[in-house]
C-alpha cells in the first residue's frame, strides 16, 4: 500500500485533496448571489447557509466556522459574498481566511445591488480560478490527511461492519502519522469510561468526560429524564440491548487508537492522532464542523441509505450491508456487507477502504461529488432566533 | 456464503449473528475452536453467548463490557434484555 499521495499544497502548510473556489455566503440574505456566482464559474462552489445574523449566542463560533470553511486545505482562494448591514463581521472573516496565506475577495451587495455583486463576484472567482489552475498536485505523506467520521442512518449492522471497517481506517492512518476526528459527542454518552482510558494524559481525559456530560445534559433537557438510558424500540428490534452496547458501535469508528485532544465544534487541532471534536449528532451539522475543522475527506457509514455529501469536502459513503449497497447503487461508495460473507475478513475490507481514501484523495470523485452535491451547509445552533 | 456469528474483539463473549440461526444449528468455532449447538433461535444481528457466562459476569462485546448477566447463560444462547442489564452508567 502506497503510503503518500499527490495533494495540492497551501501556503499555511496543509494540502488539499480537491481544489476550489470557495464563494462563501456571509449571511443567508446573501446566499442567492453566493450561488449565482458560481454556477457560472468552474472550479467555484458555493457554500450557503441559513444564519450570519438573528441569532447572538453563537454568533464567534459562526464566525469562526465560516472562518474555517473558507481555510479547509481543499480550498485555494474565497470570494465572501457579504450583505452589509448583517451580525457576521464580514472582514474579520476575510481577514482570518487571509492570515492562512488565501486570497480573498470581499464583494458588499449592497453597495451597488445583487446584479454588480454578482458581475464583481463572477470576475473575482474567474481570476482565482485561473490561478488555482497553476497550482500542480505534489507527492504529499499520507500523514497531511485528516479524516473525518461520521455515522447517520444508522441500522443494526452499522455497528458490526461499516463503524468497525471505518475505525480500522482511522487506525491505519493515525499509524501512517494522520489524523482522524470522532465527532457526534450525543452518541458517545454511556464510553465515558473507555474513552478515558484511552486518553492521551488527565487533560485529555477531563476534557472528554466535561464534553460528553454536557452532551448528556442536554439530551436530558430535551428529551426528559429516561433520555439517557433510552434506546429507540427499532434498535432493540435490531438486537441492541444497553445504551452502552449502542453507543460503543458508534465509538468504534474511531478506532482503538489513543485520544490526543478534545477540542470544540470546527475548531481545529494542532495535534496529530485521534481528535474529538465536541458537536452534535445530526449529519448535516456535523459535516460542517468537520470541514472547518479542515478535514479534507469524510467517511460516512449508514445502514438506511443517505446521499448526503459536503460542498467542499468528499464524503465516503460506507453501507453497513450489501442490500442497501445495491438499492441505493448511485450514493454508496463501499460495501462493508461484504465482511458477512465468506472470505471477506476486516483486514481485506480495510484494505479496500484505504484504496478507496487514497483514490479519491488523488481526484476520483465520491458519489456525493457525482450526484452534484448542493451548496447548502448547516451551521449547529442552539438559541432561539431574535 | 454468509458467515454465520461475527465476532468483534478476541475477548468478547458474544457474538452477532450475521442471519437468523435456528435452534439446533450447528456453530462452527472460529479459527479452529470446537463447534458448539445454537440453544435456540437467534434472529439476525442479536448477539449470542460464545461462552458460558456466570450470573452477574460482564457481558462483552468490542471486547467491553456491555452490560452484566442478570442470570447464568450458557454458551449457543440468545443474548438480549432478557439476561442482560445494563450498568447503571448514566
Amino acid at each position: 500500500m502506497k503510503t503518500t499521495f499527490m495533494g495540492y499544497p497551501r501556503p499555511d502548510g496543509g494540502v488539499g485533496i480537491r481544489n476550489f473556489v470557495a464563494v462563501i455566503s456571509t449571511v443567508s440574505c446573501a446566499n442567492l448571489v453566493a450561488e449565482r456566482i458560481a454556477r457560472e464559474v468552474e472550479g467555484a462552489v458555493a457554500i450557503c447557509h441559513g444564519h450570519g445574523c438573528g441569532r447572538r449566542p453563537e454568533r464567534e463560533m459562526h464566525n469562526r466556522i465560516l472562518a474555517g470553511l473558507g481555510r479547509n486545505p481543499n480550498v485555494y482562494g474565497v470570494v465572501l459574498v457579504s450583505l452589509g448591514c448583517e451580525g457576521t463581521p464580514a472582514s474579520w472573516v476575510a481577514e482570518e481566511i487571509r492570515k492562512s496565506g488565501r486570497p480573498v475577495e470581499l464583494l458588499t451587495i449592497q453597495e451597488g445591488g445583487s446584479g454588480q455583486a454578482v458581475e464583481k463576484g463572477i470576475r473575482a472567482a474567474r481570476r482565482l480560478a485561473a490561478q488555482a489552475a497553476q497550482v500542480e498536485r505534489a507527492e504529499t505523506p499520507l500523514g497531511s490527511l485528516i479524516l473525518g467520521m461520521e455515522c447517520g442512518g444508522s441500522d443494526a449492522f452499522s455497528g458490526v461492519t461499516a463503524n468497525p471497517a471505518i475505525g480500522d481506517l482511522a487506525d491505519w492512518l493515525i499509524a501512517q502519522g494522520g489524523s482522524a476526528v470522532l465527532t457526534e459527542t450525543t452518541e458517545l454518552i454511556g464510553t465515558t469510561g473507555i474513552l478515558g482510558r484511552r486518553a492521551k494524559n488527565e487533560e485529555i481525559k477531563r476534557r472528554i468526560l466535561e464534553v460528553v456530560e454536557d452532551a448528556h445534559q442536554n439530551t436530558l433537557r430535551c428529551l426528559g429524564e429516561n433520555a439517557a438510558r433510552a434506546i429507540a424500540p427499532g434498535n432493540m428490534d435490531g438486537g441492541m440491548s444497553t445504551i452502552q452496547e449502542k453507543a460503543l458501535g458508534c465509538v468504534r469508528k474511531g478506532g482503538s487508537s489513543i485520544i490526543t485532544d478534545v477540542v470544540e465544534y470546527g475548531q481545529p487541532s494542532g495535534q496529530k492522532g485521534l481528535i474529538i471534536m465536541d458537536g452534535p449528532g445530526y449529519d448535516a451539522e456535523s459535516l460542517t464542523g468537520l470541514a472547518a475543522l479542515g478535514c479534507q475527506i469524510i467517511f460516512f457509514s449508514t445502514g438506511r441509505g443517505t446521499p448526503l455529501g459536503f460542498p467542499i469536502v468528499p464524503v465516503v459513503k460506507v453501507a453497513s450491508n450489501s442490500a442497501l449497497y445495491r438499492r441505493m447503487p448511485l450514493d454508496m461508495d463501499v460495501d462493508a456487507g461484504l465482511v458477512l460473507e465468506d472470505g471477506c475478513t476486516f483486514r481485506d475490507l480495510r484494505e479496500r477502504m484505504a484504496e478507496q481514501l487514497l483514490s479519491t484523495a488523488e481526484g476520483a470523485l465520491t458519489k456525493s461529488e457525482r450526484n452534484g452535491q448542493t451548496s447548502f451547509v448547516c451551521l449547529w445552533s442552539h438559541s432561539k432566533s431574535i | 456464503m454468509k458467515k454465520q456469528v461475527l465476532i468483534m474483539d478476541p475477548k468478547d463473549n458474544v457474538g452477532i449473528a450475521v442471519r437468523e440461526i435456528g435452534q439446533g444449528e450447528s456453530i462452527h468455532g472460529e479459527d479452529g475452536g470446537e463447534d458448539f449447538p445454537a440453544l435456540e433461535r437467534i434472529p439476525c444481528s442479536h448477539k449470542m453467548a460464545i461462552a458460558d457466562i456466570g450470573e452477574k459476569e460482564p457481558v462483552i462485546r468490542y471486547g467491553e463490557a456491555i452490560g452484566y448477566a442478570t442470570r447464568a447463560i450458557r454458551r449457543g444462547e440468545w443474548v438480549h434484555i432478557h439476561n442482560l442489564d445494563a450498568y447503571d452508567m448514566m
